[in-house]
Formats: structure tokens, C-alpha cells, sequence
């Protein structure tokens, strides 16, 4: 019973779906919720990855410095000392989104198709786009800016008894350049994202989903922050796309570095607090060689590592896996 | 047990902090909880609103091939009772449907097998399973699996309430996907638990051979562990052994002339050459982009129940059937070619002399099959009577001379160190 919270509490993505709690006793859930808080402050505690290569260590002191600033709260992005871009809802999204309106409800109703039981949409309402630097105009910011704005995804998950749905709040800063109304060369992107989840009530309107256990209920309402640095050479190619993930609360201190060796392949690594976690090679943008999990432990049971071969981007049983 | 209590501790005192916590700001809260509360009212009335437009749109975007691939699964499958019936008659079931249960899928898109099924005795639980033999592993929507099915048994937990045997499939066969696509080759899945839905991957010549080892080492271990007699699993992993295992299931295999030759000549390459699996990889692109295909899948010319299988086998054949065979000269890791020197003929093409330091001599070494089919193979060595070795194994395994598999391999070991002709 106890193994069964601990595996639940070990993603934040299982617990948001919250099937199996009502199967814990409640000193499982103790338990459980102890484990993952100790997990969360053992990684609180390493701080974050540190490189020899100054570029790379200049953004994670960047991002140090932004995050004691801003840290998880959505407020400071700027939002409200913003000015107003006068776009519309629809240039607004496609600033924050980097893909139009319309593609949007088509790629979503795409996944629809594929994925059975999901639906996802977004509420071009709840759209909004300020200028805190730099020029704003009808196509939205032009030259170097600094923008703030907000978006809203809805999505839900049906199946045999159960249906969730998910409202996701999104409060984001971009900073970078912008010419005749497409973004270019290197830009910084900080997304805060606060969810709230529902289910149908009896008289089928959503309500609320409250779970019986505070914990999860807990984690539904952590907002996670993603600190996001996409730096590009001199002639504009893309040459390295630094990640860092932050929720305390659901234990996600995830910091990914993806290296642009050149137009065709790519280097990446995640790390779990200063733990190193994953590491893939791609070719054209797909995994190609060994994606290699590194072992880990979770309330002292040790993870097994595993190394996975993938060859332009489909997984391949293989004793030898090249990466070039 | 002390850590038990430790753990459980905390874990009261930080559920009591939570809710003296919620207890002490509750009065303050009430009118900001009121508030919050109408919000998201009023965010799920617009969430309504606009998943029922995005039902719309899904419900407006025309059905692509893939919706109705495979799709839905059928029924009715055979039952645990039928299977058991089968088991205490000694008699495989006939062609038939097994359901999977896949955990994020609907029932109506479960992954199923159809085929026909043997039995297979599963060393860890001690018993002979009902496994898949011939046929069809469709996972509806997005591919399907067709071709001959080995099953590996692997450790299982005995010692408990239900034992749920777990092992491993190998499917020698066809991949086939929604876009029409057919490809030839070699595919597992492992460390599977009965009754739950199977992954399968594409696996290398290579690969399979050192699961094939893991496998052997694994069961001998378990049977010294047992003290018990060799059991008798229909499935000799010594002599699978020596033959090396992805000769052993592509010569198993269920599959047309063209496609069998075709890897078992990739798998010889791949082996005895020094490149990295790559002439079995090269031979499946060729396959698919050629159609893939051959004379119909299975000998016994098999009709499936699976909506819509029969139709794209049979369009798989037709579209063999016009395509062109290769000819000319192959470079090496290409294709066989269907025209070339008489059988046995050797055209050496040295590459590289057999100097001082035990270097490699690489060559091409060309022959026929009984069955008119040529063949161009690199071989690579360091020892003469090793290199002789590697021609034989190379020209017995691409002709698929099963009679001469054992010889094969024992004239490798013997000349190489190993059984397939890996210098030591």
C-alpha cells in the first residue's frame, strides 16, 4: 500500500490525475508525503548545475539572479506595470504561443484525433499583451522588447468513469527581438503556470476536483515557474537551449542544457538538482545514439539507470548505437 | 521498522501542521475563499463552453487512414477458461483473437493477436503457456506486427497469490502503419507480463544474439539452481546457441522466399562483417521502399478477422508483385542480387593485405544458392582458415541451408573461437 503512494508521489503528473489516493490509508499518505518532501529538499538543497563553459555558467547565473528576484510569483513578471499593445487577441497569441490561433485549435484538435480521451483548446479571452520595453505596435513588438502577457489551455482527460479537466494559467515574459512580427536571434522566455482541476459534478457542471488527500490538492496548486534561454550565434542559428523547471512543492528542480553542435545534431542534458539525470544525442532534431538514464534514489531505494538506443528518432534494440 | 515509525511520525506532524494552519486563517479566508469560488465557477462554465467547441472542431476534421487501422478491436477473444481447456487437451487452440489490455487505451482499441498458437514451456512458472505462433499483434490506430512470434520465458514472481508468467516476444515479420508502410524485420518486446499490452522494438542481428546469450545463461543458471533435468520447452536454447539466434528465428520464420533470404543474408553480414549492424538495416530500407513484400505472407494463406488486415495484406503481395527485383552488382551491405557468378564461385576483393600486426583482411566474397538467388557478403578476418569458416557460415545462412546450420557453426568454432565466426 505504502509502495503504491510512493510511486504516485514519485510524478507530479500521475498525482494531478489523482486515480489512486482514496487507496491509501492515511499513515500511507503520511508516509508517502513525508518521502516526497524529504526528496524535495534534498534537491532544494544541492542548488543548481555549475559549467566550465562560460556561456553556459553565465546563464545559470543569470537565471540564479532572476529567480531570487521572481522566483514563483507571477506578479512580478510585470504584468501590471506593463502598457497595453494594441493587438489584437489573436496577434496577441500568436507573440505568446509563436504559432496562430487558428494553428493552435488545429494542432490540438489533431492530437484529439490521435489521442483518445483528450480534448484541448485555449480561451482567446483570457489573452493579454503588455509592452514593458521596446516598441509595440499593431503587429506586436518590433525591435528589442520586453513583453508580458497571458494565456489560458484548457484540456481534459475522459475515459471509462472519470473525466478531468484541467484549466492552466499561464503568466509569461519574453524578452528578445522582434522584425516585422516574427521573433529572431536569441530571446529569454519565463512562463509561470498555475493550474486549477475539475470534474463534473451531479448535475454535470464542473466543479472543483477537491481531493480527500490535502497533499495532492497541495500540489495541484503549486505554480510551477520555467525559466527558458534560447541563445543563438552570430548569424542567428540556434546554438544552445538552456531550461530550468522549479515547483518546491511537487519537488521539480529540473534544469535542461541542449547544445547546437551544428545545423544537424545536438547534445542534451537534464538534471535533477545538481544531479545529472538524462543525456541524449539528436540528428535533425530527433534522438539519435544513446539516450542515457542515469540511477538514482528515491526515499533511499535506489533507480536503476538504463541506456536506450535511438536512431533518427525511433528507439532501436542495438548493441552498438552511432551518433553520427 | 524504526524508520517505519520515524517516517509515519513526520508525516502526522506535518499533516497536523497542515491543517492547524488551515485552521488558524480560516475566518480571514472566508470572503477571499467566496470570491475564488465564483472565479472558478466561472472559469469552468467558460472551460464547458469551450471544450464543446473543441469537440466541434475534432468532429469536423476529416477521418484520417489511421482512425479505422485495425480499429476496433474485435471479439470475441479467447478466454482463460478456453485457454485452459486447450492446455489440459494437449491441443493448441485453432486461429483465434487474444485481447491485451493496454491501461490508457479504451477497450475498443486494446491491443489483440489473431493467429494460430503453440505452446511453450515457461521454465520459471513450470508449465506450458499458450503462446502466439503465426499471425497478426495489432495495436489499432498505429501499427501492427505481422509474422512468426517466439516467446522467451523470463524470472517470474512464483511465490504469490496470482502468477502473472513474464517473458519476452520476438517477431521475425513485417511492421505495417496507418500510411501504408511495410517494413522487414526483426522486433521484440521484453520483460512482458501476460495478459498486458506488449511494446515491440526493432532489434539489430547483434542485439538479438546477446539476448539470446543473456537468455541461455539466465535459464542454465536456473536449472542448476532447480537441480532439475533439462526441460523439455520445445525450444533448445544449446543448439540456439550455437547457431546463433537471429539465424535460428529468421530460419523459424513464417516469411515469404524473398524477405527471409533477404535477413538472414543481413544478419550473416552483420555478423561476420565489421560494420555495426548496418547491412540489416540498409536491407530493411530497401525492403520497404521495395514494397517490402513477396508472395503472401503465410504459407497456409491465413484469413484474419481483424477489420481490415486482409486487405492490406493482400494489397502488400499485389505491390510486391510489380515490384522490381535488384540486380547488378551490390555493393557490399546492399541487397542480394539475383544475378552473379555460379555457386560457390569466390570473387575475393581483398581490401586490406594480411600484414604484420594481425590486421584484417576485408573481402567481398560472392556466391549462388541452390535457389539461383546471388549474393555479395563482406567478410572480415584475420585468419585464413577463419576467413574459409566465415565463407561457409555466410554462404549456408544466406541460402538458409538448415541442415547445415550445425556444421556451420561447428566449423567457426573451431576455426574462429566462436560459434559465429567472431574471431577471439
Amino acid at each position: 500500500m505504502n509502495t503504491r503512494c510512493r510511486a504516485l508521489l514519485a510524478g507530479a503528473a500521475l498525482l494531478t490525475v489523482a486515480l489512486a489516493p482514496a487507496a491509501c490509508t492515511s499513515m500511507g499518505q503520511g508516509m508517502a508525503e513525508s518521502a516526497a518532501r524529504a526528496n524535495a529538499a534534498r534537491y532544494a538543497a544541492q542548488g543548481n548545475p555549475q559549467f566550465s563553459d562560460p556561456a553556459l555558467q553565465a546563464i545559470v547565473k543569470d537565471f540564479e539572479a532572476r529567480y531570487a528576484e521572481i522566483g514563483l510569483d507571477a506578479e512580478k513578471l510585470g504584468m501590471a506595470q506593463g502598457k497595453p499593445c494594441p493587438v489584437t487577441k489573436e496577434t496577441a497569441f500568436q507573440v505568446l504561443k509563436g504559432m496562430s490561433y487558428e494553428q493552435y485549435l488545429d494542432s490540438q484538435a489533431e492530437v484529439a484525433r490521435k489521442v483518445p480521451g483528450y480534448t484541448g483548446t485555449t480561451d482567446i479571452n483570457a489573452v493579454q499583451l503588455v509592452s514593458l520595453a521596446g516598441a509595440c505596435g499593431d503587429n506586436g513588438p518590433e525591435g528589442r522588447a520586453v513583453v508580458v502577457g497571458t494565456t489560458r489551455d484548457i484540456i481534459r482527460h475522459s475515459g471509462e468513469g472519470y473525466s478531468n479537466v484541467i484549466i492552466i494559467d499561464n503568466v509569461q515574459r519574453i524578452e528578445g527581438t522582434w522584425a516585422g512580427g516574427q521573433r529572431s536571434g536569441s530571446f529569454t522566455w519565463i512562463v509561470i503556470t498555475q493550474t486549477a482541476q475539475f470534474k463534473p459534478g451531479e448535475n454535470g457542471a464542473l466543479e472543483v476536483d477537491i481531493n480527500d488527500w490535502d497533499y495532492i490538492n497541495e500540489m495541484r496548486e503549486a505554480p510551477t515557474a520555467s525559466y527558458f534561454y534560447f541563445v543563438a550565434d552570430d548569424s542567428g542559428k540556434p546554438k544552445y537551449t538552456v531550461g530550468f523547471a522549479r515547483n518546491p512543492i511537487a519537488g521539480t528542480y529540473s534544469t535542461s542544457v541542449e547544445e547546437h553542435i551544428d545545423g544537424t545534431y545536438g547534445y542534451s542534458r537534464t538534471w535533477q538538482g545538481t544531479e545529472l539525470r538524462y543525456e541524449a544525442r539528436t540528428k535533425n532534431g530527433a534522438m539519435h545514439g544513446w539516450q542515457i538514464i542515469h540511477p538514482t534514489e528515491y526515499d533511499g531505494t535506489p533507480i536503476p539507470g538504463q541506456r536506450n538506443c535511438y536512431q533518427n528518432g525511433e528507439q532501436i534494440k542495438a548493441l552498438e548505437c552511432p551518433s553520427t | 521498522m524504526v524508520g517505519f515509525r520515524v517516517a509515519a511520525l513526520r508525516g502526522c506532524i506535518l499533516a497536523a501542521a497542515v491543517v492547524l494552519g488551515a485552521a488558524s486563517g480560516a475566518h480571514a479566508d472566508e470572503t477571499n475563499d467566496k470570491n475564488a469560488g465564483d472565479k472558478k465557477a466561472g472559469m469552468a462554465a467558460d472551460a464547458m463552453r469551450l471544450l464543446e467547441q473543441a469537440d466541434r472542431r475534432k468532429a469536423g476534421v476529416p477521418a484520417s487512414s489511421a482512425a479505422g487501422f485495425l480499429a476496433p478491436t474485435p471479439g470475441p477473444a479467447l478466454t482463460d477458461a478456453d485457454l485452459g481447456r486447450a492446455l489440459r487437451a494437449g491441443i493448441p487452440p485453432a486461429q483465434g483473437i487474444d485481447v491485451r489490455n493496454d491501461a490508457v487505451a479504451p477497450p475498443a482499441l486494446d491491443p489483440y493477436f489473431e493467429g494460430t498458437f503453440k505452446f511453450t514451456h515457461h521454465l520459471y512458472v513450470g508449465r506450458d503457456l499458450v503462446t502466439y505462433d503465426k499471425g497478426v499483434y495489432a495495436v489499432p490506430r498505429k501499427e501492427a506486427y505481422v509474422g512468426t512470434f517466439t516467446y522467451f520465458a523470463q524470472p517470474t514472481m512464483t511465490d504469490v497469490a496470482f502468477v502473472y508468467p513474464k517473458g519476452s516476444f520476438v517477431v521475425v515479420g513485417k511492421k505495417l502503419t496507418p500510411d501504408g508502410t511495410a517494413e522487414t524485420g526483426i522486433f521484440i518486446a521484453e520483460d512482458v507480463t501476460a495478459g498486458i499490452a506488449l511494446y515491440f522494438v526493432k532489434a539489430t542481428p547483434e542485439y538479438l544474439a546477446d539476448f539470446e546469450r543473456r537468455h541461455a545463461r539466465a535459464t542454465e543458471a536456473y536449472r542448476r539452481q532447480q537441480a532439475a533435468e533439462a526441460a523439455d520447452s520445445g525450444f533448445d536454447f544449446g543448439q540456439v546457441l550455437a547457431l546463433g539466434l537471429g539465424a535460428a528465428v529468421i530460419s523459424s520464420a513464417d516469411l515469404p522466399g524473398v524477405d527471409k533470404m533477404q535477413l538472414g543474408q543481413a544478419f550473416v553480414s552483420d555478423v561476420l562483417g565489421e560494420g555495426e549492424g548496418g547491412a540489416l538495416m540498409n536491407t530493411l530500407i530497401s525492403a520497404s521502399q521495395g514494397g517490402g513484400g513477396g508472395d503472401s505472407l503465410f504459407s497456409g494463406g491465413m484469413s484474419f478477422e481483424a477489420p481490415g488486415l486482409d486487405g492490406l495484406l493482400g494489397g502488400l503481395a499485389q505491390q510486391a508483385l510489380g515490384a522490381p527485383q535488384p540486380s547488378g552488382a551490390p555493393p557490399s551491405n546492399s541487397p542480394p542480387s539475383h544475378s552473379g557468378p555460379p555457386a560457390g564461385a569466390l570473387a575475393a576483393a581483398p581490401a586490406a593485405a594480411a600484414a604484420s600486426g594481425g590486421s584484417a583482411l576485408s573481402e567481398a566474397y560472392s556466391f549462388s544458392c541452390p535457389s539461383g538467388a546471388s549474393y555479395s557478403i563482406p567478410v572480415s578476418y584475420r585468419n585464413a582458415s577463419c576467413g574459409a569458416a566465415m565463407k561457409n557460415f555466410a554462404r549456408v545462412y544466406s541460402c538458409n541451408l538448415i541442415g547445415d546450420f550445425a556444421s556451420a557453426g561447428q566449423q567457426c568454432k573451431q576455426a574462429c573461437g566462436s560459434a559465429q565466426c567472431a574471431e577471439q
